[in-house]
């Protein structure tokens, strides 16, 4: 007696939906069109365009709100985005100060003195109180008419430094996503998800501490020299100032 | 057995013939080749990948594919068949090497309150049982199960179709049942 084998009666439960209406037409159609390549690959998967097509909206959706919110809060002017030479140009001038006296350029040969003993300072706490809300309105207007007025003069150089500028932000954004373990930006690299309520929570408070940092190392500097000059010695140099400032390729430590 | 062989080179024949005007671009015997061939093309597709929009996708390429490399159609080969098998079953196991199984059974909006909605029931999740269980087999044997059970393929042509010697797929089939068996260890068996 041959024992009753259930599988191919559980098997038989898997069965398969009818194909669509026309399917058979709609092929022979496609291999008759003109259009149709005979030597192409064919690809039909719908899926799969579309995945490709909603990768590329989430990226230009992040993109867009990346830049949006580095216009917004003036990150371009104050996270201390470093452009090699062109960040000179587009640096704020310092206020005239009154009464002081014009300062004529000497090119000759400064006499040789004994350098000064370095002066220590006592550490500053890194992160300071964010400027007020009205202080913040007026810089981030003065800094977009500024910025507007380079762009009409020097549009070229503005497109390069706002592609560079995007560019370190892009940075800056793995940065942080690596530090906090969290999934890459980009959609198409490998573990892509959506961030959680949570995760996106965390990005924005470090991104706001990043921003905090910043400014507090700006506010140092810009102390430092307004201090320099007060005593009436010339602005720092920019050896000094790399070594105050960390260098833009380099990572925020805490 | 001569009448299964002649049956054989009938079917062979007539592919071959088929081919030449496929070759010759017609498209009533490329419709032909379709109506053969599309219905299997699409069961064997659904049942690896468990999707029954990307399945109708395979069956398509497949065919076109066909109907694109018709010049270099070697008179004599094993059919038209063997060749669309292999080109969807290679298609269904590129895409599971990407993205697992997924079953794109619709979930009901709302219960059936029809008379017959707990039978339905008891018969939807016995399907459900069956397909996870396939479902959760390494894609090769689930290939295998679809071959020689679904399409009921001889050993040896479904060995062909997955370009494997006879041994090891036959292996491979023994794996991939006592895999099935054990996951449907529990599962109801069908209602007489």
């Amino acid at each position: 007696m041959i024992a009753h084998d259930p599988l191919p009666a559980l098997l038989d439960r898997f069965d398969v939906p009818r194909l669509s209406d026309g399917l058979a037409d709609r092929i022979v159609r496609a291999a008759g069109s003109p259009t149709f390549d005979t030597r192409a690959p064919v690809h039909r998967d719908r899926r799969g365009l579309w995945r490709r097509g909603r990768h590329a909206l989430i990226g230009s959706a992040v993109f867009g709100m990346l830049s949006a919110a580095a216009v917004a809060s003036g990150l371009l002017g104050r996270v201390g985005i470093e452009v090699p030479v062109l960040s000179a140009m587009l640096a704020p001038k310092e206020p005239a100060v009154p009464n002081a006296p014009v300062r004529v350029a000497v090119r000759a040969k400064p006499p040789k003195v004994a350098p000064e003993p370095t002066q220590v300072v006592a550490p500053v706490p890194e992160v300071q109180a964010m400027p007020t809300l009205a202080e913040r309105a007026r810089l981030r207007t003065e800094r977009r008419e500024r910025a507007r007025a380079f762009a009409e003069a020097h549009p070229r150089i503005a497109a390069l430094v706002a592609t560079r500028v995007r560019q370190e932000l892009w940075r800056r954004e793995a940065m942080r996503r690596d530090a906090l373990g969290l999934p890459s930006a980009d959609p198409l690299a490998e573990g892509f998800r959506p961030l959680t309520p949570e995760e996106r929570w965390m990005l924005r408070a470090e991104r706001r501490r990043d921003l905090r940092r910043a400014e507090a190392r700006l506010d140092r500097r810009l102390a430092a020299r307004a201090e320099n000059m007060a005593a009436g010695g010339a602005a720092p140099n920019t050896a000094a100032r790399e070594a105050d400032l960390p260098a833009v390729a380099e990572p925020v430590a805490d | 057995m001569a009448d299964a062989v002649r049956a054989h080179e009938i079917e062979a024949d007539s592919d071959d013939s088929l081919m030449r005007q496929v070759c010759a671009r017609d498209a009533a015997s490329f419709a032909l080749v379709i109506e053969r061939h599309l219905g299997q093309l699409h069961r064997i597709a659904y049942r690896m990948i468990g999707d029954a929009s990307e399945a109708e996708d395979f069956a398509q390429e497949a065919l076109l594919r066909l109907w694109r490399d018709a010049d270099r159609w070697q008179l004599g080969m094993s059919g038209i068949g063997p060749w669309l098998h292999r080109v969807v079953v290679n298609l269904c196991l590129d895409r599971l090497r990407k993205r697992r199984f997924s079953s794109d059974a619709a979930v009901p909006e709302r219960a059936d309150e029809t008379s017959l909605a707990p039978e339905l029931l008891d018969a939807e999740r016995q399907r459900a049982s069956v397909v996870a269980a396939i479902a959760a087999l390494p894609d090769r044997q689930r290939a295998a199960i679809v071959l020689t059970y679904y399409e009921d393929l001889p050993n040896q042509k479904a060995a062909e179709t997955m370009d494997m010697n006879l041994k090891a797929f036959e292996s491979l089939l023994l794996r991939g049942r006592a895999a099935l068996r054990a996951a449907l260890a529990g599962a109801p068996e069908t209602p007489s």
